[in-house]
């Protein structure tokens, strides 16, 4: 490697700054809330949390209880698998024991909710398509 | 195996790449996680980790140690053979205090490496930075240094048409940093930095924060400061893809980095493969990583360091010369050579 004078750059440096006359203009960064906010795992914000997510899986599962046309139940079925796919690695983590003992954590419960939406909005278009096909279905019929 | 199967991060990345590189090889292979990125889950190749699962004593278990989990007892319990590979874990001054779920985890993380100290026979530090952390926690087995797996091939990829058209032609300086936004990377280091640049050198002058983050505390923090100084030159990315980290590293003119701790910084790597200069604080693993090359920084005055990004920039002997020193210390990290060494530590382990 070509050897490059580091200290010697550094004092360079250090004169073109006195010499005109160079000072600090950035004010310093202050953190007015904490990176990260303690989270109290009471079993009344799991049981939301989990109940959350429950309707979450049940207003997905409801149209598809609720029409008999053919087409409509599978390409519901198709919107339903995908979000229950999005939905459940989540699910299962805030199911499991260890959350509820709060001994070892994976995900903290806003987190999985950040998850969640992240998830969302990547697969955004693609919910979109299946709504406007499962919309179009629907003026077809009507 | 691994707590967190992610997409995209340093981990998840060489935990594929050496996924791939054993089954070119022949070995038969599988990834197991705790939580798997859902693109990841689909390609057939994972499962999750569970009680129920059985291995025997010929098998063997690269274990990927970043954070608390108890598999780092557990994965002892399976009557493998077990190869420690340690990316190291964020002290938990960066994760908050105590009560929160993160500095939960990394505590818990480093009470784990403690413990298994007098279990662990066989294990891979990605840097020397790490190997001594394990050494002060106690490991008294042979620690073999082996930086990340990376396969360069990935790199060779086009790049979003989209930002380079939108950012080739724009003369003025653009300094880069990907990484994902979290406190130990002291992305405001980097802004106030960029900052001291734009109004000493280059009003004009752009940065790029290429990385993924979440609503909380930190990156709130961030976007203020940002709006309190010229956040239009400012520009928070989040998560993109592949493509476009490429076409940013394509466009941009340095790069800065002014991390408080990383246990390898992959970054680094992707940044002299681009034959962007590199600046960064001296801490942790940076100056592992960079081996001599790149410029370190001593200390984090935000003058300081925006004079020395501008005579990087400016001063064209120089920069030719850390662009070279970045290609020297680049062979290093050639796939063949680190799968080599990876194959190597393999076989040394089957046989013994």
């Amino acid at each position: 490697m070509e050897e490059i004078n580091r200290d010697a750059i550094l004092e360079d440096i250090r004169r073109e700054i006195r010499e005109k006359g160079f000072s600090e203009e950035t004010p310093v960064f202050s953190l007015k809330k904490p990176v990260y906010e303690p989270m109290s795992y009471s079993s009344f914000v799991m049981d939301e949390c989990l109940s959350w997510l429950d309707d979450a899986i049940n207003n997905i599962r409801r149209p598809l209880r609720e029409t008999r046309n053919p087409l409509k139940r599978s390409l519901k079925k198709v919107y339903v698998r995908f979000m229950v796919k999005i939905l459940s690695p989540v699910y299962r983590h805030l199911r499991s024991e260890d959350i509820r003992k709060q001994e070892c954590v994976y995900f903290s419960v806003s987190e999985a909710i950040n998850m969640i939406s992240i998830y969302m909005r990547e697969k955004d278009k693609e919910i979109m398509l299946l709504k406007k096909q499962i919309e179009e279905l629907q003026k077809e019929k009507n | 195996m691994l707590t967190s199967l992610a997409y995209g991060d340093a981990i998840g990345n060489e935990t594929m790449a050496i996924y791939r590189m054993l089954k070119e090889e022949g070995y038969d292979t599988f990834i197991y996680a705790e939580a798997i990125d859902e693109r990841i889950r689909v390609l057939g190749i994972t499962g999750v980790i569970d009680e129920n699962l059985s291995f025997s004593s010929d098998d063997i278990i690269f274990y990927h140690l970043s954070t608390g989990c108890k598999w780092n007892l557990g994965v002892f319990e399976f009557g493998a053979k077990v190869i420690v590979i340690y990316h190291n874990i964020t002290p938990p001054v960066f994760m908050g205090g105590p009560g929160c779920d993160p500095w939960y985890m990394v505590e818990t993380g480093i009470r784990d490496l403690k413990q298994i100290a007098p279990k662990v026979k066989y294990c891979i530090a990605v840097s020397g930075f790490n190997r001594d952390d394990l050494l002060a926690n106690g490991f008294g087995c042979d620690i073999k240094v082996i930086p990340l797996l990376i396969p360069f091939e990935d790199y060779k990829t086009k790049a979003s048409e989209k930002i380079l058209e939108k950012y080739s032609q724009i003369k003025s300086t653009k300094i880069l940093f990907t990484g994902r936004v979290a406190s130990n990377k002291k992305i405001e280091d980097v802004i106030a930095t960029f900052n001291e640049y734009r109004l000493k050198f280059d009003n004009d002058a752009l940065l790029f924060l290429v990385g993924k983050h979440f609503n909380d505390g930190y990156y709130l923090g961030l976007k203020k400061y940002a709006e309190s100084l010229n956040s239009e030159s400012i520009i928070f990315t989040g998560h993109i893809d592949f493509d476009e980290i490429l076409a940013y590293y394509s466009v941009s003119d340095c790069f800065l980095c002014m991390s408080e701790h990383e246990g390898f910084c992959v970054p680094l790597v992707e940044a002299m493969y681009f034959d962007l200069p590199v600046i960064a604080y001296d801490s942790s693993a940076i100056k592992d990583t960079l081996g001599g090359a790149g410029f370190l920084l001593d200390n984090k005055n935000p003058l300081e360091a925006a004079c020395v990004v501008n005579r990087v920039i400016r001063d064209l002997p120089l920069r030719e010369r850390i662009i070279n020193n970045q290609r020297e210390r680049l062979k290093a990290f050639r796939y063949d050579v680190i799968k080599g060494q990876i194959l190597d530590y393999l076989r040394k382990v089957i046989e013994e």
